[in-house]
């Protein structure tokens, strides 16, 4: 066998390198502009699950800065006072966040009948109570579609979605194997204390908190994890479609239909 | 016997994903065929060579098996909204044009590995027919299983 001489790998390598670049020119223009959409819509959900985080380590210790957070504890919802009966309990562990005294949260999101001026808050933190606060208190032209509002906002195509035909066979082929369905042994498997078989016991929520906020897609964490990929854990994601009709599940209420 | 057919066929049609049964051929093809160049490199031996040829073909054949499912899968299970098909469908384009173009050259011309003036680009597109593969794995991966 001969092998190729200096000027031979040189020459050969030369259109190697040629043709990779024309390629990777031609690939980087047809994807850009995806791309660019793609990591917006990383950063969008980034933030949310920030501000989430930062909710929950703040929640874990109220009125004591200094207190260690869990720092793999899922986020309880900031939205759980919009419930007249709060989310269940929280265990007595060392890791579980301190329950969310209701006064105190409610007043961080009322509406202050006699606001006091304030000084304009920075960029970063104006995102993140931006992200923090209800449709309502946003001004319509800071309103700006993330992944989860598209997807709440495509759910409205789906139609009436009802529970029992729609949204249980969902949860049934991906999601009781864990929270609701049962062991070997016949014993019930409810991990982090969500059990998604019937309406009642999906608006109770896990043990960190509320999961579904009914009418309200973006602050329902049990979608944000679908959405996200993070549920179900180590198993394929849920298609788009099963994505729209829990939205619009939720959308319409959750109710036990 | 006939609900048992309907059943199987129901699965490997409509509930099992056709682009993942088809996707890993390309793969491991292409891996293979890249280490039987290296082989008839090191070895110096034609037979090593011609299984290479032959992993490129099927690497080609399926890689195109692998596009239609893939494209029907897209279609059906993520109604066209998978993340990051642009890219797949240029990468995989891609991955059948070259390894199908390098078959073809190594069909007209079976010295291609053996001739210096060539062995380094017969070489160089196996890699990358083994570098396409594996994004375009990955990339499946992250679709299905997320980062």
């Amino acid at each position: 066998m001969v092998w190729p001489d200096g000027s031979q790998i040189a020459r050969q390598a030369a259109i190697v390198a040629v043709v990779m670049l024309v390629w990777g020119g031609l690939f980087w223009g047809a994807m850009r502009i995806p791309g660019e959409a793609s990591s917006e819509r990383s950063a969008a959900a980034e933030a949310r699950r920030d501000a989430r985080r930062a909710a929950a380590e703040a929640d874990a210790a109220p009125g004591d800065s200094t207190a260690p957070a869990p720092e793999d504890a899922p986020a309880p919802e900031e939205t759980v006072t919009a419930q007249a009966d709060p989310a269940p309990s929280p265990p007595t562990g060392d890791a579980a966040p301190a329950p969310v005294p209701a006064a105190e949260t409610t007043a961080a999101t009322a509406p202050d009948p006699e606001p006091e001026p304030s000084p304009p808050p920075a960029p970063a933190a104006a995102a993140d109570d931006r992200l923090a606060a209800t449709p309502a208190d946003v001004p319509m032209e800071e309103m700006t579609l993330d992944p989860i509002d598209e997807a709440a906002a495509a759910a409205d195509d789906v139609g009436e979605v009802s529970f029992a035909a729609d949204v249980l066979p969902i949860l049934e082929r991906r999601c009781i194997k864990c929270h609701g369905g049962l062991r070997d042994d016949g014993t019930q498997r409810i991990e982090e204390g969500l059990n998604l078989l019937t309406v009642a016991d999906i608006l109770a929520g896990s043990t960190w908190g509320s999961v579904v906020e009914p009418g309200d897609v973006a602050g329902s964490y049990l979608y944000e994890l679908v959405e996200s990929g993070d549920m179900p854990d180590n198993e394929p994601r849920l298609l788009p479609r099963e994505l729209r009709l829990i939205a619009a599940w939720i959308r319409q209420g959750a109710s036990s239909n | 016997m006939g609900e048992l057919i309907a059943t199987v066929a129901r699965a490997v049609f409509v509930t099992h994903p056709l682009h993942s049964m088809t996707v890993h051929f390309p793969i491991a093809l292409s891996m293979v065929g890249l280490l039987f160049v290296v082989l008839a490199l090191v070895k110096n031996d034609p037979a090593m060579e011609q299984a290479a040829f032959v992993c490129l073909t099927l690497t080609a054949v399926t890689g195109l098996l692998a596009a239609f499912t893939g494209y029907r899968d897209v279609l059906v299970r993520f109604d066209g909204e998978a993340q990051y098909v642009g890219a797949k469908a240029f990468l995989g384009a891609t991955l059948i044009l070259l390894s199908g173009g390098m078959a073809f050259a190594r069909c007209r011309r079976s010295r291609l590995l053996w001739d210096p003036s060539t062995m380094v680009l017969y070489v160089s597109g196996f890699v990358g027919t083994v570098a396409l593969t594996s994004v375009l794995g990955f990339l499946g991966g992250v679709i299905l299983y997320g980062y």
